[in-house]
């Protein structure tokens, strides 16, 4: 299973990384906002297993990175989680809208994370 | 219902330390109101809250609690506070004040840039119509430390 993480915060890729691992999941391609996000998927040919992408970024925002990965063919299937650290509904509303599959709210713990991943029928 | 301030930080610290640094911390004592000027320790994060009630909120350790509460968070060792520990720790103040935020109905507040300092002696001067309630708290894993809000309706 490979997973791009997107993150602004070298911190919270730490972070995301370690439950990735504890997860069994260590195959990880990071990057620090949504455009390097993007360059990174397409220079891979579009075979990250999953995206796992925070809202708020400079440059290109989660959101932002979300819509311009729905609109491209090559990449409109590959499953996104967006993160973010604030339960609003009017956040999370506007992730479901732009096409991401699922959420996570922080703090959250490697087996929250697990069942996100689960809900996307890519792990048992 | 309106939900206690206080009470909704310490839910929003308690969840953070049980979700992503695998401990509890519990409250060491009483509640203690500040007002004017007065001491934090070595290392303190504080994110302004706003919105519907604007304040901010505030964890401040010693640097020795900050480094474990850092090689927790992270899985990175820590031997010293350096600038990879102060960013660990806005992060945990930002991810605590979120789940804090999200149960201070019936407001609705949103969170501000996180900023840490770090040395010693370091003094804050608060606002004297919203004083800081500092909340002592206690963690088996990593020490003693404080977290605070103030918070006043806009």
């Amino acid at each position: 299973m490979r997973v791009l993480l997107i993150d602004d915060s070298s911190t919270m890729r730490k972070i995301q990384k370690k439950s990735l691992v504890e997860i069994g999941i260590e195959d990880i391609t990071e990057a620090e906002n949504g455009r390097i996000g993007l360059e990174k998927l397409q220079a891979d040919g579009y075979k990250f297993t999953f995206v796992m992408c925070d809202i708020n970024m400079p440059e290109m925002s989660g959101i932002e990175l979300l819509k311009a990965v729905r609109a491209d063919p090559n990449s409109n299937k590959i499953p996104i989680i967006m993160c973010t650290s604030v339960a609003d509904k009017e956040v999370v509303l506007d992730c479901i809208k732009s096409g991401a599959n699922n959420y996570i709210v922080k703090p959250f713990s490697s087996e929250d994370l697990k069942k996100k991943v689960q809900a996307l029928g890519l792990m048992s | 219902m309106k939900t206690d301030p206080v009470q909704a930080t310490l839910h929003g610290l308690v969840q953070t330390f049980e979700k992503m640094l695998h401990d509890i911390p519990a409250q060491d004592g009483a509640i203690d109101v500040r007002s004017g000027s007065f001491y934090v320790a070595d290392t303190t994060a504080i994110i302004p809250l706003v919105g519907t009630a604007r304040g901010a909120m505030l964890v401040s350790m010693e640097e020795q609690v900050a480094c474990k509460a850092y090689a927790a968070f992270t899985g990175c060792d820590c031997s010293q506070v350096d600038d990879d520990v102060l960013d660990g720790l806005k992060e945990i103040v930002n991810i605590a004040a979120g789940a804090a935020a999200a149960r201070m109905v019936p407001y609705k507040v949103g969170l501000g840039l996180p900023t840490v300092m770090s040395g010693q002696k370091q003094r804050l001067l608060g606002n004297p119509s919203a004083p800081w309630h500092f909340v002592p708290m206690k963690s088996k894993k990593f020490g003693n430390f404080w977290i605070a809000i103030t918070l006043e309706e806009v």
